[in-house]
């Protein structure tokens, strides 16, 4: 039996806004709204872990605080629920801190200069710190929260990771959400997965910029692959009851795997990803490769999980398997934190009992659309025209290109129009999304101008030229 | 009796008149509640039979769901009907594997759940009728939280996991397939309120899967039958005997036919004709049979679609034959241009045709048909604008 055990307490996360107005302050947050972000603090939590570090923002009973892990730093959110007591001492920032802390917590901060934490605060948006994010997130007149639904893919043709589903709006909606006063991002998830390449981008968007300034929740109803190591940046998951969660196997061409360094790089960063989300890595081990894995949950709630299919009581992948959870037991061991097939039901599993969703209510939809969701659905549309077309495109532009040769000045000239105004489609399409450059040439977007946009350009000039008589 | 009312005071007087009217009120009313109360129940029938995902596709399935609601049904009942053979005179065994019609199912299936909430004021009892549900169709009634079958009904022909990737790639990628597919499915049987074991069993060769009932349920067991109020409801072999194929007695995967599918609790009864099923439902004395278009639909549906597929052959076939002349060479500069302007014509009309039926236009159909996928007409389209573009008089 590999004696490895991994313990962890998940947190049962809804609880907080709807909680925190109902029966006030609920624990140790400044007050109901919270917004006295900054200061080193050292919180102890329920289960008797300490956690100490850069508390970077606060919001209704919510804390988020910046620890050390490792080399690397990270934002960790704890709830109301979590959270016993925070000591906010400032002669205990590392500055002034001698004698380290006595903590089993694996997330226990190293001693960080003040000028890193400047530096190393995750890229953000323009107005999109965690103070700036204070100023939208303030109390309403009805003292409810806002939330709003971003759907990630939206399934059949449009769900793909790094074409459909991408970092790239997901960063540019949020000024939208700010603008809308939203508090809570739900992210609905249907998506049969996609490339690679595009996992840390969102999960860095997901991570810096959601966590950072909203609640952030994934209501998964389809997350398989990269979908779900994408999800997994999130801390607070919700299945539907059809939903499922994993499968997350690399792989390429005829269903030949990602093997040796490109694998263990893979089954690395999703190790980092799992500790952003807090959930145990062998949980996303068990969906990548075939781990066995078995769990228990005591009667206090906390769950182990074993790298064997006989150390805990639930068998959740066999040996010669890979993972996929569906909602009951995903439920079942805590990684989701409740399901809901409706909105209704959504908001009680998160124990919100007035929420206001924002957005537009539009026929065929099971949520209204906001903004920065309608921005989202933009995007797909287009992308899915220009993707339709994109063939259409490039085999015109070349036909235009190549028939232009024994013909006269005039018709040159025709053809020349047409290949620009394929160009320009092309362009646009990229413009839009810039990974079908990669996916359509081969070529990184950063050099897409260089290595196609200009030579084409030069292309189409040759072709007007006029032929000295 | 006019004196004795002439007795009594002004407030018993007006005590008494309420009465009255109080007394009346409520006379008038109990029979409007008992009329309410045995208003018959509204049931609308919609019968899905033919090929799966040409036949029975969304968009009139759709249709005929919209129907049901405009017609204020409060019963809709979903006879599954749906053809189970490799041509006309081959039947296909129970035991084949087609468990990737799961992907052409989840595109129906939200018409019944999703959709179907978000549509309709008040969402009507939703009804599933198994005669036929082999291969895609199978996924189909576990939508619903009530399955029927008649007495021949099946449900099944949905095996394959552990072995449809055979010999394919590497064996982990097999795995997270075979995982992500299971997971699908077993998310259609928890959404309906099924336990997701069963469609293990009816999906995997090789998963041995027994019963026993306890408090009037089952309770299912990843083992053979250990006891005599055990039952099996797969044999936990990888295969089945070519007898067994032929009886229809296969057990690598389970097939559920009425009488497993009753022990079970999946199926709530057997009803050979809509009167026993109106009958099992409770609502032999109190029901309308809406007569609503729905045979209408799906009939105009499966005509429209095989006219569609004619039409796109037909055009193939003349465009085949008057192909010269369309290019830079010969006939005059009208010729061409007119030769150009009807095969555009006649791709336009191929492009729509592909996009309005597109969901039943499957891969399967442009294999058997011959027919090229939708971007090949729009290139074709695209050059001969470019020859008319720099062609000269």
């Amino acid at each position: 039996m590999n004696q490895m055990k991994f313990r962890m307490t998940k947190a049962i996360a809804g609880l907080f806004l709807g909680m925190a107005l109902t029966f006030g302050a609920v624990g140790p947050t400044t007050n109901a709204f919270g917004a006295a972000a900054g200061g080193w603090a050292k919180i102890t939590l329920k289960n008797g872990t300490i956690v100490e570090g850069e508390i970077v923002r606060e919001l209704e009973g919510i804390v988020w605080i910046k620890v050390k892990s490792g080399n690397s730093e990270e934002t960790r959110m704890l709830t109301p629920d979590e959270v016993k007591s925070i000591d906010r001492d400032a002669t205990s920032t590392p500055a002034n801190t001698k004698e380290p802390a006595k903590t089993p917590d694996a997330t226990k901060p190293e001693p960080a200069k003040p000028a890193e934490k400047t530096t190393d605060q995750p890229a953000a948006p323009a107005g999109a710190s965690p103070a700036n994010s204070e100023s939208a997130s303030q109390p309403h007149k009805s003292g409810v929260p806002r939330a709003a639904i971003i759907t990630l893919g939206e399934g059949g043709e449009r769900d793909m990771v790094g074409l459909y589903m991408m970092a790239k709006p997901l960063h540019d909606a949020i000024p939208m959400l700010k603008a809308e006063n939203v508090d809570i991002v739900v992210f609905r998830v249907n998506s049969g997965g996609g490339a690679l390449l595009e996992i840390q981008k969102l999960s860095d968007v997901i991570y810096n910029e959601y966590r950072k300034n909203f609640r952030t929740v994934a209501w998964i109803d389809w997350a398989i692959s990269a979908a779900a190591m994408t999800s997994h940046a999130v801390e607070e998951i919700y299945m539907t009851p059809e939903g499922a969660y994993g499968a997350c196997t690399g792989w390429s061409g005829e269903l030949v795997a990602v093997k040796d360094r490109d694998l263990e790089q893979i089954l690395f960063q999703m190790e980092k990803i799992s500790t952003r989300g807090n959930h145990p890595f062998e949980i996303m081990r068990a969906m990548q490769i075939m781990e066995p894995l078995s769990a228990t949950v005591s009667p206090s709630g906390d769950v182990s999980f074993y790298q064997d299919t006989t150390s805990g009581d639930i068998l959740l992948n066999p040996k010669g398997r890979v993972l996929t959870f569906n909602s009951q037991t995903a439920a079942k061991v805590r990684f989701s934190s409740g399901t809901a097939g409706t909105l209704e039901e959504l908001a009680k599993v998160m124990q919100l009992p007035e929420v206001e969703w924002v957005g537009v209510k539009k026929p065929g939809y099971l949520w209204p659309i906001c903004k920065a969701e309608q921005m989202q659905m933009d995007f797909r549309e287009k992308t899915a025209r220009d993707d339709a077309q994109f063939t259409e495109y490039v085999q015109t532009l070349n036909a235009a290109l190549s028939m232009g040769a024994g013909m006269d000045d005039e018709r040159k000239a025709r053809l020349a129009g047409k290949a620009r105004e394929c160009m320009n489609k092309i362009v646009s399409a990229v413009n839009n999304n810039p990974n079908l450059a990669i996916f359509k040439f081969s070529i990184l977007p950063d050099k897409f101008r260089e290595e196609w946009v200009e030579p084409t350009e030069k292309k189409i000039k040759e072709l007007t030229k006029k032929e000295k008589k | 009796m006019t004196s004795v009312f002439a007795r009594v005071g002004k407030v018993v007087g007006r005590t008494l008149a309420m009465a009255v009217v109080t007394l009346l009120a409520s006379l008038v009313s109990v029979p409007q509640a008992v009329a309410q109360d045995a208003a018959p129940k509204r049931v609308y029938v919609i019968d899905l039979n033919g090929e799966f995902g040409y036949d029975i596709s969304q968009a009139p399935i759709r249709q005929a769901m919209r129907d049901a609601r405009n017609q204020n049904a409060d019963v809709v009942i979903v006879k599954i009907d749906a053809k189970w053979e490799k041509d006309e005179l081959t039947p296909l065994p129970d035991n084949v594997a087609s468990f990737d019609e799961l992907f052409r199912a989840q595109k129906i299936l939200p018409v019944f759940a999703d959709e179907m909430m978000r549509e309709w004021p008040k969402p009507p009892r939703l009804v599933m009728w198994v005669k036929r549900a082999m291969g895609g169709p199978a996924f189909i009634p576990f939508v619903a939280p009530e399955i029927y079958f008649t007495s021949d009904g099946k449900m099944g022909g949905v095996g394959g996991i552990g072995v449809m990737l055979e010999g394919k790639g590497d064996e982990v990628v097999r795995q997270k397939q075979y995982s992500l597919r299971m997971a699908r499915a077993e998310g259609f049987l928890i959404r309906g309120g099924y336990d997701p074991m069963i469609v293990q069993a009816m999906c995997r060769p090789g998963f041995l899967l027994s019963y026993r009932m306890e408090g009037g349920k089952p309770v299912f067991l990843e083992r053979a039958p250990e006891r005599p109020d055990e039952f099996a409801l797969t044999s936990g072999l990888m295969g089945d005997s070519m007898q067994a194929s032929v009886r229809g007695t296969t057990s690598s995967v389970l097939t559920l036919n009425a009488d497993t599918a009753r022990a079970i609790s999946v199926s709530k009864g057997t009803a050979d004709t809509l009167d026993d099923l109106i009958f099992q439902l409770g609502l032999s004395r109190n029901h309308q049979i809406v007569e609503g278009g729905s045979k209408r639909i799906m009939d105009n549906w499966k005509r429209d679609v095989n006219n569609a597929s004619k039409e796109i052959k037909r055009i193939l076939e003349e465009m085949a034959q008057g192909s010269e002349g369309g290019g830079m060479g010969g006939g005059t500069y009208e010729a061409r241009t007119q030769s150009r302007g009807k095969q555009i014509r006649q791709l336009d009309t191929i492009i729509n045709k592909l996009k309005t039926y597109e969901e039943a236009f499957g891969p399967r159909w442009h294999n058997v048909n011959g027919i090229p996928p939708q971007t090949e007409f729009e290139l074709r389209r695209e050059q001969l604008e470019l020859q008319q573009l720099v062609d000269k008089k």
